[in-house]
């Protein structure tokens, strides 16, 4: 198999939304093919298509010239064409081994003949665990290396990656974007999704970028002028966000202190392990690390969720308002979602006075007020305030809990991803918001994997690696090869200073 | 005197988990593809209502046995429907058929026989009788103990060792953990979730139907309403205190039934400074006591008990 | 629309039984909503009134208490112990005293499953129909030997002097105070659960764990308070129907063909959790249970049909329940991408 072709794909959900609109697209063995583009551009739907997970309203898909239809997944395997998606298809309780026979299902061939295959992928995804560990033992980049040897056992030729950079950082990233070409020079075709315009011109043969559904243009790695050009493509204009950073630094009152802090995860296992740091007003602290390094336990202890082992929290706060958050957990835990909107509104708040009346009374006028103003203020979409949340757009859920945490009036205010799923407008938008509160002596701790959105907003970055805090760098002297390498190990070589 | 009551014990312990172990493995099965089905209580009951009514009007006591089959299979079926293809709520809709067919099972028996308890119950002649296996039932003291159950008892065991390795050393086994840990995972993989769930439903009625059977034709002649006593709720309880691993069940029903063998023969002593009621009580107070210890850490498959709906 | 549904699966069942549905619903009917009967569908409906309110509150939440009827149990038998005790004590007083008996009792029976349940997270269905059948045999052992009526050959506590029953509201009937109670439960639970921060604590939990403690609700305090107010009005009304309509406990005092505890359930589901709706349904099912004894006496029709009206129902109610969900969810998708 050489060759897969998309021409004029179509894809119209009930309800009017153009999610794809007449869209072509190739890729070739043997090529790095980037697919850039914004949160919901339609590259995932597209991409989707390809790999049999949804079907085309209209379009048609072509391997080697030969018209082909693809009910399921299984199909577009059959063909050679395998996709790996934003959230892993693993099961954590079973094995390595489990998982990889789960993958084989509809497959004719045995497990045991494949040992030697396995092996051979083991080698060249430079993969190194056991067989029989359960996979929720494994990394990140474990995981995802399972997840390809997977599809590739399939004997996949095509293989789709959507927003593979997102859950693993730094160095990990250079040695992923390696991976892929060196799958391209042993004979696979690779599709890779992201907005990451760096990455996609890191490693690619080809770029296509697309917006809003269509595909805005195909270009060769050699046509490529400079990033602008690729961004103006991606956002139909030249939009380059100017954070105008003014704000008092001489303010040192320390908002949050965590000393010594110990936290046990479900499981029992230290997660974070004697760590310490303050924020203070009017800053704004972002905690970077690569998943599973303790980051969820630590702010599950801050918020209240976990009880740590040992250490101590203190807050120095002035008024009664519990501390914002916005959970990484979206809809999980930020709405209940068969409660009105108004009703989450004021999620985290209607036991403060300002909501309540007598003998325990709610005030719903005040409450459908402070509805309101989120709602305006994030421009969620929304018939009414009445409506159970759960019938809203994820996004627009999203909009209202990000809303919400950020005005109401809480002095610390902790952000777990919090542009995670926001278009590009929405996302600057945020940003900002953040960057005012600070200004108005918010403190912020922001929990991000974004390395740039870290690098546009913090004043401080502080570092996390197996439940300690490694390092805390000051705005001027962070630098994401510095960052990299204090999330991953500190016996990888200082380069020159 | 003391190894007639050992062995009596025992026998009866062997006795009385049979039909505990039957429903549990079935429904430890179940569960292990995410679907809690509460209705086996019901399922049990109406199991035993069918081969009560089918052996008092056929005398057949194999028809009886296969019509309990075959009503289980129909009650889970409809359990499958609402739960598996209409996604409702598993536990509420399990209670309310468990409401459902106390009231069903008592009505039609009172149709059938008149509406007034009276003093003689109708009841059948000949009951199930236990089978005493060749040459191994004569060896001595563990011959009667282990060797002279009815063929359910064996079958019930036999099951308990082909779940165990068909959960644990089979593709087939693979398949059913995989969706009772994340559907949506294994609906991606090309496993047919909806077909898997149903397919275990529909054992799961026709052995959860014989279980019921051997109440009202094998231990006892008759029917009373609710028969069944919570027995499929504890059923339900052991699966949980065996963590869903079909030996550790077999282990768990064992000791169980052994407590209630020593429980009932209490009761039949009569003694008269230990009330009748607290022998009654002790499943019940077992059963919470199981779920006190064994409930608080217990991990079971991950989407126990969460609707399922194929994204795509 | 599901209780025609099941009305006309009824009016199946009874043709087949051989009786008249034309005739059987007359009767049942009249047997229920009257002049002459409708004092005894209040009667009926009170225990079952009391205690789906109750079941409303931990419903809503999410925590199915399966044991209402052995709380129910419990508070009855407190009742009528305390009762045979406290013949000295003045008429209200004595009233009131053996009514909070019956509140705690049942109170405290919810209590361990509650806990099992806040603490550890262990299935209350199992937990608490098992403390049912706890209570059951508990009642049981009691009426037989220590607080046995000598005169009886039943497994009855003695009767309760006159001074100890509910005074009669409606003369002529044994329509009794206890409803005036009930009557004031429904306008409090309604509050209680719509209009207070309470109330909406047990809607976010009822939604999700994890979304109640983001929200900084202490869960594990909130279903142990949410089964005890549960078990409260179980109890209640289980006092309630020893000082009111028996005066004495027995072990029948659940009518068998539809336990008061397991109905219960199913109206508080019909009544989509609603206090108010919940209040009707209980009537309207009181009204079911006496009608169908006078059915049963004048149309030859089984007694048990109130028991089989009720699970249809409640099937039929959640058939409702999901075309509803899918029908609004649809209708809400063309809404949700403007």
């Amino acid at each position: 198999m050489q060759v897969v072709e998309l021409k004029n794909v179509k894809k119209v959900y009930p309800g009017g939304i153009v999610a794809v609109d007449n869209a072509d697209f190739t890729v070739k063995v043997g090529e790095v093919h980037a697919l850039l583009g914004e949160n919901g551009a339609g590259k995932t739907t597209l991409m989707k298509i390809m790999s049999g997970c949804l079907r085309p309203s209209s379009g048609t898909i072509y391997v080697d010239g030969k018209r082909v239809e693809f009910k399921t997944p299984a199909d577009a395997i059959r063909h050679g064409i395998g996709m790996l998606h934003q959230q892993f298809t693993l099961i954590p309780t079973m094995t390595v081994l489990e998982n990889i026979k789960l993958g084989l299902i509809g497959q004719r061939s045995k497990i045991d003949d494949l040992s030697e295959e396995i092996d051979r992928l083991f080698r060249i995804l430079r993969l190194n665990v056991d067989l029989e560990s359960p996979v929720d033992t494994l990394s990140a980049g474990e995981k995802q290396k399972v997840e390809i040897l997977r599809i590739m056992l399939r004997k996949a030729r095509i293989l789709i990656f959507d927003e593979p950079t997102s859950t693993i950082c730094g160095p990990d990233i250079d040695n992923f974007l390696q991976i892929l070409r060196e799958l391209s020079s042993n004979g696979y075709g690779v599709v890779f999704i992201t907005h990451k315009i760096r990455e996609a011109t890191k490693v690619s043969d080809r770029i296509t970028v697309m917006r809003k559904g269509k595909v805005v243009s195909t270009l060769k790695k050699e046509e490529i002028i400079d990033e602008r050009m690729l961004l103006e493509m991606m956002l139909g204009e030249y939009f380059q966000p100017e954070f105008v950073k003014e704000r008092p630094r001489e303010n040192k009152l320390p908002l949050l202190t965590v000393m010594n802090l110990m936290v046990k995860n479900d499981q029992g296992v230290i997660k974070v392990n004697n760590a310490s740091f303050e924020v203070y007003r009017g800053e704004i602290l972002s905690l970077i690390g690569v998943e599973g390094n303790g980051q969820k336990e630590l702010v599950e202890a801050i918020t209240g969720l976990r009880k740590p082992v040992s250490g101590s929290i203190t807050f120095y706060c002035n008024s009664s308002v519990k501390p914002g958050y916005i959970p990484e957990e979206r809809f999980e835990m930020g709405v209940a979602q068969s409660l009105s909107v108004m009703k989450n509104a004021v999620l985290r708040d209607f036991e403060c006075k300002e909501f309540m009346g007598r003998y325990g009374r709610l005030n719903f006028i005040r409450m459908e007020e402070f509805a309101r103003r989120i709602v305006q203020l994030m421009s969620v979409k929304t018939p009414n305030l009445r409506i159970p949340v759960k019938y809203l757009s994820g996004g627009n859920i999203q909009k209202l809990i990000v809303g919400r945490e950020l005005i109401r009036k809480s002095e610390l205010l902790i952000a777990e991803q919090p542009t995670a799923g926001l278009d590009a407008r929405s996302s600057y938008f945020v940003r900002k918001m953040l960057l005012d509160l600070a200004s108005n002596g918010i403190g912020i701790l922001l929990v991000s994997s974004d390395m740039d959105e870290v690098l546009e907003v913090s004043d401080r970055i502080a570092v996390i690696r197996d439940g300690k805090i490694v390092k805390i760098f000051n705005k001027d002297e962070a630098e994401p090869k510095k960052i990299g390498m204090y999330m991953l190990a500190a016996e990888v070589s200082q380069p020159s200073q | 005197m003391v190894t007639e009551l050992i062995s009596g014990a025992i026998y009866s312990s062997i006795t009385l988990l049979t039909p505990l172990l039957l429903v549990g493995l079935a429904e430890l099965l179940v569960e292990r593809s995410g679907i809690l089905n509460l209705n086996v209580e019901g399922s049990m009951l109406m199991g035993a209502f069918t081969a009560f009514m089918v052996a008092y009007y056929t005398q057949d006591l194999g028809i009886a046995t296969l019509s309990a089959a075959l009503a289980g299979i129909i009650m889970c079926m409809l359990f499958s429907i609402l739960t598996v293809s209409l996604s409702l709520d598993q536990m509420v809709t399990g209670l309310a058929m468990n409401i459902l067919t106390i009231g069903v099972t008592s009505y039609l028996y009172r149709a059938s026989f008149g509406w007034y308890v009276s003093p003689i119950p109708p009841h059948i002649k000949e009951t199930i009788k236990p089978i005493e296996i060749p040459v191994l039932s004569e060896m001595p003291f563990i011959g009667d103990i282990l060797f002279k159950h009815m063929p359910h008892t064996y079958l019930a065991v036999i099951f308990a060792f082909t779940a165990w390795w068909v959960l644990f050393k089979t593709d087939w086994g693979l398949r059913i953990r995989a969706i009772g840990e994340d559907p949506q995972v294994a609906d991606y993989l090309g496993i047919n979730v909806n077909s898997t769930r149903y397919i275990l439903l529909l054992i799961e009625g026709a052995v959860v139907g014989i279980a019921g059977s051997l109440l009202s034709i094998a231990y006892y002649n008759m029917f009373l309403d609710n028969m069944t006593q919570g027995r499929g709720y504890i059923a339900i309880a052991l699966v949980i205190l065996a963590r869903w691993n079909p030996l550790l069940l077999l282990a768990g029903s064992f000791l169980f039934s052994l407590i209630d063998a020593i429980q009932l023969r209490i009761l039949a002593l009569g003694l008269t400074f230990f009330p009748s009621q607290l022998s009654l009580m002790l499943p019940y107070l077992v059963t919470i006591i199981i779920l006190l210890v064994a409930g608080r850490k217990a991990k079971g498959p991950a989407a126990l008990a969460k609707p399922f709906k194929k994204t795509r | 629309m599901a209780i025609g549904i099941a009305f006309l699966l009824g009016a199946l069942i009874l043709t087949v039984a051989g009786a008249d549905p034309v005739v059987a619903y007359y009767w049942l009917f009249y047997g229920a909503f009257s002049e002459a009967s409708f004092s005894e569908t209040l009667v009926r409906a009170t225990p079952l009134l009391f205690i789906s309110l109750g079941l409303a509150v931990t419903f809503t939440a999410r925590v199915w208490n399966i044991g209402a009827e052995g709380q129910f149990y419990i508070g009855a038998t407190f009742a009528a112990i305390l009762g045979l005790h406290l013949k000295d004590v003045p008429h209200p007083f004595a009233l009131i005293i053996i009514l909070l008996a019956s509140v705690a009792g049942g109170a405290a029976w919810a209590f361990l499953p509650a806990v099992l349940r806040a603490y550890y997270g262990i299935n209350e269905i199992i937990t608490t129909l098992m403390f049912n059948y706890i209570a059951i045999y508990t009642a049981s052992y009691l009426l037989h030997n220590p607080f046995r009526d000598p005169a009886s050959m039943f497994p009855e506590t003695t009767t309760l002097p006159e001074q100890l029953w509910m005074p009669i509201v409606i003369p002529g009937t044994r329509l009794h105070a206890g409803i005036l109670l009930a009557f004031i439960s429904i306008p409090f639970l309604y509050f209680l659960l719509r209009k207070t921060a309470f109330g909406m604590k047990i809607e976010i939990l009822g939604s999700s764990r994890r979304t109640a403690e983001y929200a900084g609700i202490d869960a594990v305090k909130l279903i142990i308070q949410s089964m005890l107010i549960s078990g409260m009005f179980a109890g209640l009304a289980g006092g309630i129907e020893v000082l009111g309509i028996q005066h004495k406990m027995r072990l029948e005092i659940s009518p068998s063909i539809s336990p008061y505890g397991y109905t219960a359930i199913a109206v508080t589901l019909l009544g989509y959790l609603n206090p108010i709706l919940v209040a009707a349904t209980s009537i309207f099912l009181g009204g079911v249970i006496n009608g169908s004894m006078t059915m049963h006496r004048m149309a030859n029709v089984p007694v048990g049909m109130a028991g089989i009206f009720q699970a249809l129902i409640i099937i039929f109610i959640m058939i409702g329940y999901y075309l509803e969900d899918k029908f609004a969810s649809k209708l809400l998708e063309r809404l949700k991408l403007w």
